[in-house]
């Protein structure tokens, strides 16, 4: 296994946990509580947090000059940011016309939502364009 | 007129083997990953030209003794 694998499966997963964490942490409290009980937006600012921190601690401890990044790790990062970059567009689009569809009658939405659209799109493009990189790397060995 | 060849095949496990050289040795070598070299005898990913031609090199061969057509 690679460094750049191993890279790939660390970010896939803390971003997973964020990602997964704040969908469900959300749906379940509500857009109400979530904006006014201050508990549940404290907590989920630990996870994002923690999540950061890892993230740093990981990419500081793998960077090492005799890393080798060669032209596979190149191409498997291209055709996993293009894929990425694609599906999280989708992602920002559904998820923003489901919003849309349930709301359109009340003529307004609470704000809470846009904080989930914007930590949710953030930790899902990291997520799911490392999941592809794992893909990518294990349908090849 | 002959067909274009579809796909590439190489004989680099053969010539390695040879050389007493593993994924490895030839990884190091060529400066990329064992997990590319893997990639590449098992045509599971096509080298740049110049990845190639490294291969070759280390191989003590010619280009054409070590991809081919299928």
């Amino acid at each position: 296994m690679n460094i750049t694998l191993k890279k790939s499966i660390f970010t896939c997963s803390i971003f997973g946990i964020m990602f997964f964490y704040l969908m469900t942490h959300f749906i379940i409290v509500g857009p109400n509580d979530f904006q006014t009980v201050r508990i549940h937006m404290l907590i989920s600012i630990i996870i994002i947090f923690l999540g950061f921190v890892s993230f740093a601690v990981m990419l500081l401890l793998t960077k090492k000059k005799s890393n080798i990044f060669d032209e596979r790790d190149e191409l498997i990062q291209k055709k996993s940011s293009t894929v990425g970059l694609m599906l999280t567009g989708m992602f920002v689009f559904v998820f923003s016309m489901i919003l849309y569809v349930y709301y359109s009658d009340k003529g307004s939405l609470e704000v809470a939502w846009v904080w989930l659209i914007a930590y949710s799109t953030f930790s899902f493009a990291y997520f799911i364009t490392s999941l592809i990189s794992v893909y990518l790397y294990v349908k090849d060995e | 007129m002959n067909k274009l060849p579809t796909k590439l095949t190489n004989n680099i496990k053969v010539l390695r083997t040879k050389l007493n050289l593993t994924q490895e040795d030839l990884a190091i070598k060529t400066l990329c990953t064992r997990q590319t070299i893997n990639a590449i005898e098992k045509n599971k990913y096509s080298p740049s030209l110049l990845l190639a031609y490294k291969i070759a090199y280390i191989l003590e061969t010619s280009i054409e003794q070590v991809f081919g057509k299928e």
